[in-house]
């Protein structure tokens, strides 16, 4: 076999088996890594809707089980609806992306029956600077959301502002995160966008006259 | 059999033969994973493994590898590895995947491990170079975990996620973000160079 030849098939054969080799593993752990995805986006809309607490989270296993018997998901030409249901009250989660300051936020919203509050928020993705516009991950900004009163006006649903002592959630405000200024902008615009445009859709699948 | 050369060889690697300090390579994740110790534990880990592995099976290769496509072969096997360790990360320690973000599958590109294939695996035996690997792949780990330590201590004031610093603190922004990366290792280097540099200019 000439020099060349040999090269080629050298590199063919060994291309060969480093591939079988990922094949392998690939096939191994699919199944695992699509189920960690659902259980990640499962567990950020039982933590917006207030059912889990970050201090106190079930066991990986346990998720699934929650969220199947507790949470029912409908789905519509742009996207999912994900509705919890009891004699007393209905929470309506969804999914809603808006620009940050460095990639696209992802945060699941949960609104109360009467599409009058915020139950709560869970940021699925974001890449905000850690430390700065990361801390939206935080429990204290979080917590701000929930019960926040939707606010009438369409260009400020929420209003961000500066010092915590002036927030209000009967005045629908929040403090921004020090040091992280486009970064709760960005927020108030995620918000803007779940309240004018995913939610009348959502009230319209729902077949409710109060979606805003 | 692991000869006394080869001793020298592991604990050079470590320290004055350190990849990081005094080659200079693989700076690049360096910059990018050191703002939080688990993390960069976990990044220094699978190195450990890509450097280790991928040195000892090019070296098992090296025989039968034809020149012309040697470094096409490494790079095939470097990046296999890679995969292996991003797709255990991403089935089994999902969270601290995601917070790699890209820097896992950039381990292909990390100088050391092709810089140790070519330098070493190319004419070593296997044993020989799975510890090369491994001993490179352990002096960037420090490297990486002693800027780990300072950054996540001054700008979190936390060392792996355990808050040390009382709340009262001011954490150092500037440590979470990239540029800190660059002072902290400079002063590193400086501090880890000075003593071979007056022993070289003794001579």
């Amino acid at each position: 076999m000439s020099p060349r030849v040999y090269g080629i098939f050298y590199t063919f054969v060994v291309s060969a088996i480093f591939v079988a080799l990922l094949a392998f593993l690939n096939a191994a752990t699919r199944n695992r890594i699509i189920e960690n995805e659902e259980i990640r986006l499962q567990t950020s809309i039982l933590l917006a809707m207030g059912m889990l607490h970050p201090d106190d989270m079930p066991q990986r296993d346990m998720i699934s089980s929650i969220f199947s018997e507790s949470v029912r998901t409908i789905e519509y030409s742009d996207g999912s609806i994900y509705l919890k249901e009891n004699d007393q009250d209905r929470v309506i989660a969804f999914l809603v992306s808006s620009p940050g300051l460095w990639g696209t936020i992802t945060a699941v919203v949960a609104v109360n029956e009467s599409y009058e509050r915020l139950v709560g928020i869970e940021f699925y993705e974001h890449s905000e600077t850690p430390g700065l516009g990361g801390r939206i991950d935080g429990l204290d900004f979080k917590n701000q959301f929930r019960g926040l009163l939707i606010s009438e006006d369409p260009s400020a649903r929420i209003s961000v502002v500066r010092f915590e002592e002036d927030a209000s959630k009967e005045r629908s405000s929040i403090a921004a995160i020090t040091g992280a200024t486009r970064t709760s902008e960005s927020i108030q615009e995620l918000i803007n966008r779940a309240i004018n445009n995913i939610l009348p859709e959502i009230a319209e699948v729902l077949g409710d006259n109060n979606g805003r | 059999m692991i000869t006394m050369v080869d001793k020298k060889n592991f604990l050079q690697n470590l320290w004055k033969n350190n990849p990081v300090l005094v080659q200079i390579l693989g700076i690049c994740s360096v910059l990018a994973v050191t703002n939080d110790l688990t993390n960069t534990t976990i990044m220094a880990i699978g190195l450990v493994f890509v450097t280790g592995l991928s040195s000892l099976t090019v070296s098992l290769l090296r025989n039968k590898t034809p020149r012309n496509v040697r470094m096409i072969v490494q790079v095939l096997i470097i990046a296999s590895y890679v995969v292996m360790v991003d797709t255990f990360l991403k089935a089994y320690l999902p969270e601290i995947s995601r917070s790699l973000g890209p820097y896992v599958g950039l381990i292909i590109t990390n100088c050391i491990i092709m810089g140790r294939a070519e330098a070493y695996a190319q004419s070593h035996n296997p044993v020989d170079s799975l510890l090369d690997g491994i001993s490179s792949g352990i002096g960037y780990g420090l490297v990486l975990l002693m800027i780990a330590f300072v950054r996540e201590l001054l700008g979190f004031g936390s060392l792996f996620g355990f808050r040390l610093l009382p709340e009262s603190s001011t954490s150092w922004t500037i440590m979470i973000m990239p540029p800190s990366a660059f002072f902290v290792m400079a002063t590193i280097i400086w501090i880890a160079r000075t003593p071979f540099k007056k022993k070289s200019e003794g001579r």
